[in-house]
């Protein structure tokens, strides 16, 4: 594997995690946003 | 053919579930806003998941697995540049948090706040017209990438576009943005994980010693230096750049998303929260399309080599998973981009040019309507066009089209006091001049002469739209200045929290 390889798989690694950490984060906390946006009592007059 | 029961099992669950909850969140669209932008409700987490969802569609994982395949490395450097160009969107605010502080709910409505009716018809259609032809090929390559990856072959290709079509249009007609969001939550989610098992695999099956000589024998610098790439260059790493910033602040079914959040500070978080992905989302599909070259050498077709290659890699229940994931993937970005552009066409040119415009209901309704007409055309323009370049280049080609002119119209009408109308049809128009020339030129390259061939370069032709557009606006706000003042919006009138 020559270096320029070792390079862009070092970067490619570093992104992808933080794309999957923050999917993992948004994941959770998306469900309670979720709930908080069905129990919203202005939802049905927003204009 | 790769797909087997479990696979159908896991796959037509997904599907069911999805259009019974987008179908089920119908009931709290009672008006415009909820229709348009969920009543403006979305905090950050739901707001990251939309927004990630909407910008990553099979197409995403098409092109960019293509360029993967066509380039080695060197085009790892296009994520780099979107995560650049959207955190820093988001941590400044560049034109999102205005237009999320006077409650607009398209580009186009600035337009009329800050120029006059003709500016927002003119930006309408050509935002309209770009955002459509964009979205053209989406169904087709869609289709292709899920032949390859089930097994199926080409001859399934015109009815499991039909089949995706259907599902997705059931549920935007109906639910609009609500719909969008919480459907849009649950293919981030499955997507997510369909997408970290599937890199796993990857990076366990195909060597990377191998995916490391591949690229240099195939590629040699080019393979791993996006400025030694005849496809990329300078010109290519400067027009990407640009575009992704104009992308990032204007590109409706995006900046909805930013205009449906809870408050501007909430908008500007959910754009450089999700900036950050951007690297990601391109390198690692891009990475898919290197193994690919890898594993099966430089004789494919270079759109399908990558689902090729997960169609052979992919492992029963996973690969059902997989489908079920860029699916949804699909299904986000459909119905975004479908409601975006339907939004724009009947807000900003249908009810605008009827005297004393429509009611609410009606403009829901005709919002659905023309919506079904996108649908309808999609199936139609897919079978039919031959692109030119990477499906990459026309993608982006016909996004400049629009924000090309939007960013110098949009930028100008924000920040600098002598932007006039003049000046902002000037911008559009020119902003669309040559990616509508380069598509139509390049289907007659052979014959063109010299001094025209430039027109014909993808790269060049994205490049000059933007300068062209910004020359326009200065040009003819400047000149006509006297004749046609400026417009001031006055803040404490119009601002919405």
């Amino acid at each position: 594997m020559n270096e320029a390889t070792m390079i862009w798989m070092i970067l490619f690694g570093v992104f992808a995690t933080i794309f999957f950490v923050i999917a993992g984060i948004v994941s959770v906390k998306g469900i309670a946003e979720i709930k908080e946006l069905f129990n919203d009592p202005d939802l049905q007059n927003n204009d | 053919m790769n797909f087997t029961p479990i696979d159908w099992i896991i796959l037509i669950t997904y599907l069911s579930v999805t259009i019974y909850v987008g179908i089920w969140v119908k009931r709290y669209v009672q008006n415009l806003s909820g229709y348009m932008v969920a009543g403006r409700k979305i905090k950050v987490s739901l707001g990251v998941a939309t927004f990630t969802a909407t910008e990553l569609g099979t197409v995403t994982f098409v092109y960019f697995g293509e360029l993967g395949y066509v380039t080695g490395f060197s085009c790892f450097i296009i994520g780099i540049l979107a995560m650049i160009a959207y955190t820093t969107v988001g941590k400044t605010g560049f034109i999102i948090e205005k237009l999320r502080q006077y409650g607009m709910m398209t580009i186009p409505e600035f337009y009329e706040l800050r120029f006059n009716k003709k500016v927002r018809v003119t930006g309408g259609l050509i935002l309209f017209v770009g955002g459509v032809l964009n979205m053209g090929i989406f169904l087709k390559f869609d289709g292709i990438f899920l032949s390859e990856v089930m097994g199926f072959g080409p001859q399934a290709l015109g009815f499991i576009m039909t089949l995706m079509l259907i599902v997705v249009m059931s549920y935007t007609i109906l639910g609009g943005m609500f719909s969008v969001v919480i459907t849009d939550f649950m293919q981030y989610v499955v997507l997510s994980f369909a997408m970290l098992a599937t890199t796993v695999i990857v990076l366990l099956e195909v060597d990377l010693s191998l995916i490391s000589e591949s690229v240099m024998s195939g590629f040699g610098s080019g393979g791993f230096n996006p400025i030694e790439n005849p496809r990329f260059g300078w010109s290519f790493i400067v027009w990407i750049l640009v575009t992704n910033v104009a992308a990032a602040a204007l590109w409706q079914p995006g900046t909805s998303k930013a205009l449906s959040s809870e408050s501007p500070e909430v908008a500007k978080k959910v754009f450089w929260i999700t900036g950050l992905t951007f690297a990601g989302r391109a390198m690692i599909p891009m990475f898919w399309g290197v193994a690919a070259f890898a594993y099966f050498g430089a004789g494919e077709n270079s759109a399908s080599a990558m689902p090729m290659l997960l169609g052979e890699l992919v492992p029963v229940g996973l690969l059902g998973l997989l489908v079920a994931g860029l699916l949804a993937a699909s299904m986000s970005t459909y119905s975004s981009y479908v409601l975006a552009w339907s939004s724009v066409i009947t807000l900003d040119v249908i009810s605008i040019l009827k005297p004393g415009g429509f009611t609410e209901q009606t403009k829901m309704l005709i919002s659905r309507f023309i919506s079904g007409l996108i649908g309808l055309f999609l199936l139609v323009f897919g079978l039919w066009y031959q692109i030119p370049e990477t499906a990459f280049q026309y993608i982006f080609i016909t996004g400049t089209m629009y924000t090309a002119g939007a960013l110098g119209t949009v930028t100008a009408g924000l920040y600098w006091k002598k932007a006039n109308d003049v000046g902002a049809q000037a911008a559009l128009i020119l902003g669309a001049v040559t990616p509508a020339a380069f598509l139509l030129l390049e289907k007659f390259s052979a014959s063109l002469p010299a001094w025209l061939a430039f027109a014909t370069d993808v790269n060049i032709a994205g490049f000059l739209s933007f300068i062209l557009a910004a020359l326009g606006m200065v040009a003819g706000s400047l000149a006509t200045q006297k004749k046609y003042p400026a417009k001031i919006i006055n803040e404490a009138e119009i601002s919405y929290e």
